[in-house]
């Protein structure tokens, strides 16, 4: 996934030390079922074969469904299938190995992904079916599933949170505590511009300031708008969501980032059980009315 | 006719005549002309040779967000419709947690798609949210 995982728990349980040192392992195997950029990952093997039948692991599976609740949820704005749009845009490879410059010789061409339902899709025998050409990229949902699934896990011990690269799921203090996380500043990095105080759900923070880089003379970054294949022209750099789950936090971050400052707003305010930051290239931060319960 | 042959002679003659003086002329004179254009020439290629043209950088580090002070705009606020502050750093902690009980343990990492770099919390924080 490319990022940094941090797990945290309450230090009063006796046993916390050594349910975290399961972490990294639990999120080694997800990434070697998940990932696009290793090779000989399961999503790479099932993204080489085309019409026929492929079945797959659980975890791939329930990422993939996921995928299909996202997509639904942001009325198509959030989806595995721009995958060749984004080797198109020059997103290929990791981003920490990715040039941050990239001559581009050849007519851009971009790809419109198709929508998810075009996978045939078999519950009863756990396969995914793949038309030609289509390849999957499950991208930020994956990384919110992960950082549920182990927060779930560590669950089982005491209270937990699960940061894994800016997607973080939290549970609850059984006294009703809160955990403090802090909103990146996009302007200045390494620092904090708000601290939220919240007793369980999900944060997630999408945006376009950190993953960028540029494709002859065109800026380019990693959040595909389906609706024109493109990196998406868009008036915000970070959208910071609160929701119940950190899966709901990361498909609505994301849709609110293409929707735009004014309908992303709009979209956050008329779903009660949200609360966003979303902040605009011209520094003004827009808060929903919800987050108040946060700050 | 013995007369005609002489006549056609000459004239083929003058012909041929009027054609060399023709070529010699314009060769002089296009010699005359390019010469120093040729000079010129000779000379852009010698500068040109000198010129070594920058290397295409493969590496170019990209315009960051500019740096400036972050306006809050916040909806809903008690007795207003909106309200903003402005701030240009870390904002006051309000620390409503019962603080009972010590500290957090913590294990972190960066999950492999590149490097590894460890990061261990500190107690009482949960990290923070950023786009990845």
């Amino acid at each position: 996934m490319g990022s940094d995982i941090l797990a945290v728990m309450d230090q009063d349980l006796d046993c916390a030390p050594e349910a975290l040192t399961q972490v990294p392992g639990w999120f080694e195997e997800w990434e070697q079922t998940l990932s696009r950029f290793r090779a000989d990952s399961e999503l790479s093997r099932l993204n080489q074969t085309f019409d026929q039948p492929v079945p797959v692991s659980q975890t791939l599976w329930d990422v993939f469904e996921t995928s299909q609740w996202a997509e639904a949820y942001s009325n198509g704005l959030v989806t595995p299938t721009v995958f060749d749009a984004m080797l198109e845009v020059g997103y290929d490879r990791d981003f920490d190995n990715l040039p941050r410059y990239q001559n581009h010789l050849m007519m851009f061409a971009p790809v419109i992904p198709q929508p998810l339902s075009i996978v045939i899709a078999d519950d009863a025998a756990r396969t995914l079916c793949l038309p030609e050409g289509l390849r999957l990229d499950f991208g930020g949902v994956a990384k919110g599933w992960a950082a549920h699934q182990a927060m779930q896990r560590l669950q089982e011990y005491g209270p937990a949170l699960v940061n894994a690269g800016g997607d973080i799921a939290i549970s609850a203090f059984a006294d009703g505590s809160e955990w403090q996380v802090g909103v990146n500043n996009p302007f200045e990095r390494g620092t904090d511009f708000e601290s939220l105080y919240i007793k369980s759900g999900g944060v997630a923070t999408s945006g376009i300031d950190r993953r960028r880089w540029l494709q002859g003379d065109r800026l380019r970054h990693h959040i595909i708008d389906p609706r024109t294949g493109e990196p998406v022209e868009t008036n915000l750099l970070t959208v910071t969501i609160v929701a119940p789950d950190v899966m709901e936090a990361e498909a609505a971050a994301k849709a609110v980032m293409i929707m735009g400052a004014d309908d992303g707003l709009a979209w956050v305010e008329s779903n009660p059980h949200l609360a966003g930051i979303l902040m605009v290239e011209n520094g003004h931060a827009l808060y929903s009315k919800k987050m108040q319960e946060y700050l | 006719m013995a007369p005609n042959k002489p006549k056609t002679r000459t004239w083929y003659d003058v012909q041929m005549a009027i054609a060399a003086i023709a070529m010699s002329i314009t060769l002089a004179l296009w010699n005359l002309f390019a010469g120093p254009d040729r000079a010129q020439a000779a000379q852009n290629t010698a500068d040109e040779a000198l010129v070594i043209p920058p290397p295409i950088p493969t590496e170019t580090p990209v315009v960051s967000p500019t740096p400036m002070p972050i306006v809050k705009i916040i909806f809903g606020s008690p007795g207003s419709s909106s309200s903003s502050q402005q701030t240009s750093g870390q904002p006051d902690v309000k620390k409503k947690r019962d603080d009972v009980g010590g500290g957090v343990a913590a294990a972190g990492g960066k999950s492999k798609g590149g490097g590894g770099k460890a990061k261990k919390g500190g107690g009482g924080g949960g990290g923070s949210t950023k786009s990845s």
